[in-house]
């Protein structure tokens, strides 16, 4: 045990005088830090925006309640309030460990302004973004581990076997009474554990940068689920590589089949994968949605114009002048329920074919340790579009107390006083349970752990036969 | 003597089997992209095309309104499919590709189709473009590592060299070889996706589809001279080819993405709530330090003046739609300003984008390929831009019509059909070739230097090549 050990440590010594090695783990390191500082401006800009948005809701709700106070009429007319005036910012707070991942974060909303109109004046919004810097990607944590991490476990041991057979150390070895097997292994643990140490400094850096609250038992963990997810790609690809070595061809060979493994993993399967969801499961098309909602409103609009004729006729009296504000609203709240009712229909597709592609994405994943890797990543960070749906099912629901808030009263033809701001409805979003996350990822790691399993047995059954030159 | 290398430099490629299966492979994926990329784009063509119809068919046949009404109502403007987006689809998956046209309000495009395709998609989508970009440019690097290094390991370059061939000619030839041996290996796909285009658009896109080949064909000899220098300098094959895949994935991934993100760094967008405010603040501070009711006020009297009347009551036409005009002109003004805001810092972080190209050719393809496709921010911003302009001539026609054709406090004012035909369609006209290639310039220039650098580094290669290994 000990004599592994000092070959593991002459290893490590021997690596650290390669030009390439000691460099590769820096820039390792320096990227992820660098990835995780720039996100860490995604996130301030995140956390100041929903300071902002509450902020503003809070010295609205504020000027109200005093003009309430005082008796303003439309501080205390609840269909003006409701429909026109005040807006309630349900927001998502951003995730502790959302910019070490993004994901889709960035492209779906963190806020929906709540009124009480209808959901779908609320559920089509998108925050402003540059749609290039969008198409391009985010260079993230996520992005230095599953893309350039595998670029320089390649890089490191390409030619961990066939390297030594070119150079004719490996017979040279033997000649001095050496092991292969342990001179292979010693060589192969040098560089897997530089590569995790590399990636142990990096991870906790990009934290401490981002200032992830390790002291929260739910942020370590989903930290270690990161660590962990990292760990376990890092390992495959070196057991890929170990595999590759041992089927004995040069070292030029083996780097062009693991250059193609890469592509073939990083960017073929993923692409592929979401072309296969999508044209399996093709999402309704939004421009029906757009000419639908027209005629959702258009028909609205004509309810709308008949309750106003209805209203002239109750009201002889108020011919040629307006309706009055509450028989107004009250007309409005109908044109938009029955909006709502023809337009969530259709929204609720958007989200069943959307199921339905995460389900083949959730099948596919496993044919590529990057798209399982990225998943979980994601998936630990809140940025894999599950947490979203959680947020958009708690911002519906809220969306519904709002709305009878005022609605009732305006129904009921009461007036809201001051006091009643104090019962405005909160919305405060609750993540679900950090365990639920951890099992969904679990089988991912499971799979990650079992191949690097099979490469790792196949591979050293094939190198104790292995020739010496 | 450079024929003779070019031949056996293009025959011994296309005999690699390892060429072979990457072309293969590369053809594979190719057809993919390009029948996904055509079904796309077809399907949705024909959508937004039967949708600004029909949305001209709801206008037309709204009924009786008043045209406030009318103009509350709204058009809708989508965004025509171009047919090279099948080959570039650029930004338009994070844009949206219906605006709605309303009175008082300037919206966004709604409908981005990113926000319906799978997390993986942030990966990248499989295109066409992408496919020459990022894996093509890895193909020519696998065909070109070893060409000097292996050379030089074996011994032959020094016989070769023993032959009277200069090191020069030995270049060009090799590199005639490799680059004629890869355009065989990929003009099957190229001639697909010229014939898909021809199928899709006829003729009108074909100037444009020869610029994109032009470029696309710039970046590969760029990219295949550097190929051939490293390989030519490194101390091995093994090494030439770690630098080349450490440039590809550095040029073809790294930079661009740290460079735009960089750029939400810098210049970041305004949030949206940040912009609604900003639009509420300038429509509440009306134009020009004047307040929007102290101009209502000043036209008013104006108009009084005119037409010699004392009471607004008493005037010919319908003050209301004087108004409305003037609202609109406050809030056109508000929107123009925070359109101006957003777009300045989007056009900031393209500039550092740009700027970040000169260390990524990849980038600088990337943006000229989005121009010429038709699908770049440009674009974008010109239907956009359109679209508002038809808004703002539509709200004008029907202020006038309330103000000429109505009376003050008549709101049982109606107009009809005949009206609503006076207005026109919406029809966008895509931007020419020429503003594209304008805008292309920095981009270009960039590709060129690339070239020109590399061109230089070949002149210095050859001048004094290693002949042995180390």
């Amino acid at each position: 045990m000990t004599s592994k050990l000092t070959k593991i440590g002459q290893e490590l010594q021997l690596l650290r005088r390669e030009r390439l090695a000691p460099w590769s783990f820096v820039l390792l390191v320096l990227l992820l830090v660098v990835a995780a500082a720039n996100g860490r401006a995604l996130l301030a800009k995140q956390n100041a925006m929903a300071a902002a948005l509450r902020a503003d809701y809070a010295t609205l709700v504020a000027a109200l309640r005093e003009q309430a106070g005082r008796g303003v009429e439309t501080a205390t007319a609840p269909g003006a309030l409701g429909f026109s005036v005040l807006a309630n910012p349900a927001v998502l707070p951003p995730a502790s460990l959302g910019p070490l991942a993004v994901g889709q974060s960035d492209l779906l909303p963190a806020h929906y302004p709540i009124t009480a109109r209808g959901a779908h004046t609320f559920l089509t919004q998108q925050e402003l973004d540059n749609p290039l810097r969008l198409a391009l990607g985010n260079f993230d944590v996520a992005f230095v581990i599953v893309w350039l991490l595998p670029l320089v476990i390649i890089a490191l041991s390409f030619n961990l076997v066939s390297g030594e057979r070119e150079r004719g150390v490996l017979a040279m070895s033997v000649a001095a009474g050496a092991s292969i097997t342990d001179l292979i292994a010693a060589k192969f643990a040098a560089r897997v554990l530089s590569v995790l140490a590399a990636l142990t400094i990096g991870i906790l850096g990009a934290a401490l940068v981002t200032r992830v609250p390790i002291a929260s038992a739910t942020d370590a963990l989903a930290l270690a689920g990161v660590w962990l997810g990292a760990a376990l790609y890092a390992l495959i690809w070196f057991a890929l590589a170990l595999w590759v070595n041992s089927k004995l061809r040069n070292s030029d060979q083996n780097a062009t089949i693991l250059a193609g493994a890469w592509l073939a993993f990083v960017i073929i399967a993923p692409a592929l994968t979401n072309l296969a969801a999508v044209t399996a499961f093709a999402p309704p098309s939004r421009v029906t949605l757009t000419t639908e909602l027209r005629e959702a409103s258009e028909a609205a609009d004509r309810a709308a114009a008949a309750d106003r004729d209805q209203y002239f006729f109750d009201h002889p009296d108020m011919q040629g002048g307006e309706m009055d504000t509450s028989a107004y609203y009250q007309s409005v709240a109908r044109s938009e329920a029955s909006i709502e009712q023809a337009i969530m229909p259709l929204l609720a597709q958007f989200d069943t074919q959307a199921e339905r592609q995460q389900r083949v994405v959730s099948g596919l994943q496993y044919l590529s340790p990057s798209t399982l890797t990225y998943q979980m990543l994601t998936a630990l960070t809140g940025g894999d579009g599950m947490r979203h749906r959680e947020f958009r099912r708690q911002a519906l629901l809220f969306h519904q107390d709002w709305r009878a808030f005022f609605v009732r009263p305006l129904e009921r033809g009461t007036r809201l006083s001051a006091a009643d701001y104090a019962n405005l409805p909160e919305f405060a979003f609750r993540d679900s349970p950090i365990s639920h996350t951890l099992l969904r990822v679990a089988p991912s790691a499971g799979a990650l752990l079992l191949v690097t399993l099979l490469l790792l047995v196949s591979a050293s059954r094939r190198l104790r036969r292995l020739p010496l030159i | 003597m450079i024929a003779t290398v070019l031949r056996k430099e293009f025959l011994a490629v296309l005999r690699d089997g390892r060429v072979l299966t990457g072309a293969a492979a590369l053809l594979a994926l190719g057809i993919i992209a390009l029948a996904s990329g055509a079904a796309r784009y077809s399907a949705l063509a024909g959508e937004r095309a039967a949708a600004q119809a029909l949305v001209a068919e709801q206008w037309t046949q709204q009924g009786e309104k008043n045209p406030h009404s009318a103009a509350h109502y709204g058009v809708y403007a989508f965004r025509p499919a171009l047919p090279l987006s099948f080959f570039d689809p650029g930004v338009v998956s994070f844009e949206g590709v219906a605006i709605w046209l309303e009175a008082h309000k300037r919206n966004f495009a709604t409908g981005r189709p990113a926000d319906d395709m799978t997390p993986l998609a942030r990966f990248g989508e499989l295109s066409l473009s992408f496919v020459f970009q990022a894996l093509v440019p890895l193909a020519l690097i696998l065909m070109a590592y070893a060409a000097f290094s292996r050379e030089r390991e074996t011994g032959t370059l020094r016989l070769l060299l023993a032959t009277g061939v200069t090191p020069g000619q030995l270049f060009i030839g090799k590199f005639l070889g490799i680059f004629a041996a890869a355009v065989v290996l990929l003009a099957p796909i190229v001639l697909l996706a010229l014939l898909a285009l021809a199928l899709a658009g006829g003729t009108v896109w074909l100037p444009a589809a020869l610029l994109l080949l032009a470029v696309y064909l710039l970046y590969g000899v760029v990219l295949m001279l550097f190929a051939l220098v490293v390989s030519a300098r490194a101390s091995s094959s093994q090494m030439a080819l770690l630098i080349l895949l450490a440039f590809w994935a550095t040029t073809t991934f790294v930079v661009p993405r740290l460079a735009a993100d960089l750029g939400r760094v810098l210049a970041p967008t305004p949030t949206r709530a940040a912009f609604m405010q900003g639009v509420e603040e300038g429509i509440n501070g009306g134009l020009g330090g004047l307040p929007p009711a102290a101009r209502i006020a000043a036209r008013r009297d104006a108009l009084l003046k005119i037409y010699k009347v004392e009471r607004q009551e008493d005037l010919p036409i319908n003050f209301q739609g004087v108004v409305f005009g003037i609202q609109d002109e406050i809030s056109n003004a508000a929107y123009d300003q925070e359109f101006a805001t957003l777009n300045a810092a989007i056009d900031s972080q393209v500039d550092i984008l740009e700027a970040a190209s000169i260390l990524s050719p990849r980038a600088a393809l990337a943006l000229v390929s989005q121009e010429l496709a038709g699908t770049s921010l440009a674009h974008q911003r010109h239907f956009e831009r359109a679209a508002e302009d038809f808004r703002r001539e539509l709200m004008a026609l029907l202020n006038r019509d309330i103000t000429v054709n109505s009376k003050a406090g008549d709101t049982g004012y109606r107009a009809g059909a005949d009206l609503w035909r006076t207005t026109g369609e919406f029809r966008y006209q895509p931007e020419s070739l020429h503003a594209s290639l304008a805008r292309s310039g920095a981009p270009l220039m960039v590709l060129v230097l690339w070239l020109l650098a590399t061109v230089l580094a070949v002149a210095m290669t050859t001048r004094r090549l290693q002949v042995l290994s180390q």
